[in-house]
């Protein structure tokens, strides 16, 4: 067991790799009541083919999020009443690189973390099961199509990948979901959920010493390596530069998104993009309060720069009275920054306050733990970002800039429909 | 519940956390609440004012105050230059917004920022001389607040309002409220109307924020890393020079007359319908029924285990969700719900039939018992999270009650199933809002 500390922060955190291939990581909060655990299983939405005999075949869009929703079924009832009857809230959640379990506790936390890497490993999967599943994922996904944020967000996705699949929704279709069998399920949850393929992530006034024990109990046995993503060879240019969504809304949607032609997932690249992003469209930036007076943003406009293996993006916009004028207003603030170049004492602002957020994350078991399991599916190390932060040159940011071409980007808008 | 847990070997049942947080009251001469949560686990400190005034007419104006301050101050007077300043104080924030209280109207500003022992440096004193100079010394232009920022928040505010409909859940429990208590300023959201908005001058706006510091009850309340008796100092330097204000004595939501079931449908070209119901609970915040009542919520529609999604979910699969919330302040208790736009009748009918089973007592001792014991999770929880912890000890100042979460929680164990009948026994349906794609329109 490897031990990290953060002194400023009162934080410790032990990190094993168990026998099984099971990686457990222990982020212990001094003085918090709650217990919060996450088990990540790297099988999202973008694992689109599962392995068979030394080859790939391909599953249908959906899949990952259907095991999700299923695997709360049990022999004996609802997986999700033992949490309920050890007082624990719990929840789970699909993405693109992941499914996750979690539990938050405040008593009988070994019984609950017991439980949560028990459950997982026992699919109770019948037809019957799978088709009143259907129904309510159905539901969902019909939600989601109401939803202009997501539209738009898919939309961009869409825009931008020829391939990658991170350009399907993370649920599938209402087409796709009807092809899900229970033996389907049956053979994906075989292929992901090895312990080799998961990360149990604990944060809270825990001995991580017990922490490790109890997985280690409940995963006794190795089971063969992780599946791996190969991501499909995709183009380093966009698929097409516009995209329009007609549906109900009261007002209009527009983002940008521009693709990164050599994404990474290393964090210092990221780290570089996510500070570019925040110094040309933060809150605290000369654009955003000018589009702010313009009055053609809301407090719900922003940037992010997302990425993962094979795709990488910043994305920016959000809800626009006047779609047209935004676009035209956010290339003439891109334009003057590229010539310009980024102000350096606002990096330097900028820099004390991505320091300032991290060490807030140490209030947030939640957060805490989701940055950190999502950081470590991409072999990111959380606690490097303080050192990482301080040694970024203005010029790495700057350079940054680089990505927001026309070339490379897609415009997405969601109108009204009538 | 276990006496001793491995996972916690320095922890047995009844033993104090090593790193406390108690809560401190205190009043300063002027009337000014102030509430403390002294602790040394957190790496954040937050400071938070709130002001209490009425919904109303100028709810839309009293809301535009907490906006338009945040913008700026005398000193500071560029938004840029504030927000500057801000980053520069390790991303430091400084935040205005406006809630709903029953029938008052909440203004907040607060400021959150990380701890002085992490930092390479101290902030908090500039940090918080920031906080109080946007509100003590705010930018005026003329008689009223600078204009420029008061059109851009009056614009900002009215774009969100416009753009609620893109949020289909938000809008649909917004709808059901603006029928259910039509004629009620509560009917408004807590940021007013755009009609409202657009009737809002600057002499509206300056007189709420003269209200606010003349005579409107003040809390201050905050959290983290502090010795609460400097803390008190700091707070009374501030605004000990305020006027005398007095406070403002609870009183129970009025009683609504019962008459027949309100309904109203709207066609939308959605994909998922809406359903909405509006309950009149016929208990109150100040009410010894109330912990009676969060229970009796919470068996219907709180969490995953609860009746609502239990049955209306899991076994007709009528619905992605279904779900209750209980508003005591308001006596208030909505079931909503995202349905196949085919199925309304037999939701609705499946969510009455649970609401009844509450009143009946038609839960099994399990349902009890794992919905206390979730809630007394949750309490327990609360102590992790400063704004939770001082949120609720703001409730109960309000009632003219001390925060006491031990007496809570045994109080909360107590709870029986006849409570719960009792709580729900005069619950009393009171609209239903339904949106759905036209008939012709159905896919």
């Amino acid at each position: 067991m490897i031990e990290q500390r953060l002194a400023r922060v009162d934080l410790r955190h032990y990190h094993s790799q168990l026998r099984s291939g099971l990686t457990v990581s222990t982020l212990v909060l001094p003085g918090f009541a709650k217990t919060y655990a996450l088990l990540g299983v790297r099988y999202g939405s973008m694992d689109t083919q599962v392995p068979v005999d030394g080859g790939r075949r391909a599953i249908p869009a959906g899949t990952a999020h259907f095991l999700e929703h299923r695997l709360f079924e049990s022999k004996d009832g609802n997986a999700m009443d033992r949490f309920a009857v050890l007082g624990a809230s719990y929840n789970a959640f699909t993405d693109y690189f992941q499914t996750a379990y979690l539990f938050s506790a405040t008593s009988e936390e070994e019984a609950c973390l017991d439980h949560l890497l028990t459950f997982v490993q026992h699919p109770y999967l019948t037809a019957a099961g799978v088709d009143k599943e259907r129904g309510i994922i159905v539901q969902e996904l019909r939600m989601y199509q109401d939803m202009p944020e997501h539209r738009s967000w898919n939309a961009l996705l869409n825009a931008l990948y020829h391939y990658h699949p991170v350009r399907q929704e993370i649920g599938g279709s209402e087409e796709s979901v009807a092809e899900i069998t229970a033996e389907l399920l049956i053979e994906c949850h075989r292929a992901f959920y090895r312990p080799s393929n998961m990360r149990l992530v604990v944060v809270g006034d825990v001995d991580p010493q017990a922490v490790a024990a109890l997985a280690e109990r409940a995963f006794p046995e190795p089971s063969g390596p992780a599946p791996g993503f190969q991501p499909p060879a995709e183009p380093t240019g966009i698929r097409q530069p516009r995209v329009d969504t007609a549906m109900a809304v009261s007002v209009p949607i527009l983002e940008i998104g521009f693709k990164d032609p050599e994404p990474s997932t290393e964090l210092r690249q990221e780290t570089a993009t996510g500070l570019m992003a925040e110094a040309l469209f933060g809150e605290s930036s000369d654009l955003y309060l000018e589009l702010y007076r313009l009055g053609l943003i809301t407090d719900g406009f922003g940037a992010q720069s997302f990425t993962g293996p094979g795709f990488g993006l910043v994305a920016v916009g959000g809800e626009t009275v006047d779609p047209q004028r935004l676009e035209e207003e956010l290339w003439r603030g891109i334009d003057t920054i590229r010539k310009s170049g980024l102000d350096r004492t606002r990096v330097e602002r900028l820099r004390r306050r991505q320091i300032g957020q991290f060490w807030g994350l140490f209030d947030r078991p939640e957060a805490l733990a989701h940055a950190w399991l999502g950081m470590a599916f991409h072999g990111q190390d959380l606690f490097q970002l303080p050192d990482l932060l301080a040694s970024i040159s203005v010029s790495e940011v700057d350079h940054r800039l680089e990505l927001l071409t026309p070339a490379q980007a897609s415009v997405s808008v969601v109108r009204d429909a009538s | 519940m276990s006496a001793f847990s491995p996972l916690h070997p320095q922890r047995k049942e009844g033993t104090q956390s090593a790193i406390s947080s108690r809560l401190v009251t205190h009043h300063l001469s002027n009337g000014i609440r102030i509430l403390l949560l002294p602790s040394r686990k957190f790496r954040r400190r937050s400071i938070m004012l709130t002001c209490r005034l009425r919904l109303g007419s100028q709810t839309a104006a009293q809301a535009l105050v907490p906006a338009v301050l945040v913008r700026g101050s005398s000193r500071v007077p560029e938004t840029l230059q504030l927000r500057a300043l801000l980053d520069s104080l390790y991303g430091a924030s400084l935040t205005g917004a406006a809630s709903k209280l029953g029938n008052a109207h909440l203004l907040h500003l607060r400021l959150g920022c990380v701890s002085d022992r992490i930092l390479p440096e101290p902030i908090w004193d500039k940090a918080l001389g920031l906080w109080a100079e946007v509100l003590r010394e705010p930018l005026i232009d003329g008689d009223g607040f600078h204009a420029g920022y008061l059109e851009e928040e009056r614009r900002s505010i009215s774009s969100e309002l416009q753009g609620i409909f893109n949020n289909k859940t938000e809008y649909a429990q917004i709808r059901m409220l603006e029928a259910m208590f039509e004629g009620d300023p509560y009917c408004q959201t807590a940021y007013g109307t755009i009609e409202q908005l657009d009737q809002t001058g600057p002499q509206e706006v300056a007189a709420a924020y003269h209200e606010l510091l003349a005579q409107a009850p003040i809390t201050v309340a905050a959290s983290g890393d502090m010795d609460a008796d400097d803390m008190i100092r700091q707070i009374e330097r501030l605004f000990g020079d305020l006027p005398g204000r007095a406070g403002d004595p609870y009183q129970p939501p009025q009683e609504r007359p019962k008459s027949t079931v309100r309904r109203v449908e709207e066609f939308q070209p959605v994909d998922q319908s809406k359903l909405v119901m509006g309950y009149q609970v016929g208990r109150h915040a100040g009410d010894q029924d109330r912990l009676a009542a969060r229970v009796a919520n919470a068996v219907l529609g709180r969490y995953p285990h609860s009746l609502l999604f239990r049955h209306v979910r899991e076994e007709a699969s009528l619905a992605y969700y279904a779900a209750s919330q209980l508003d005591l302040f308001k006596g208030l208790l909505i079931v909503h719900s995202g349905i196949d736009p085919t199925k309304q009748l037999a939701a609705q009918q499946i969510i009455e039939q649970q609401v009844e089973a509450v009143r009946h007592g038609d839960f099994s001792d399990d349902e009890l018992e794992m919905t206390k014991r979730a809630l007394l999770n949750e309490l327990a929880a609360q102590t992790d999270r400063p704004e939770a912890v001082l949120g609720q000890a703001y409730d109960l100042d309000l009632l003219g009650e001390p925060y006491r979460p031990e007496l809570e929680r045994a109080a909360l164990g107590a709870i029986s199933r006849q409570d719960v009948q009792r709580a729900f026994s005069d619950i009393a349906l009171d609209t239903v809002y339904f949106m759905s794609r036209p008939q012709e329109a159905k896919p």
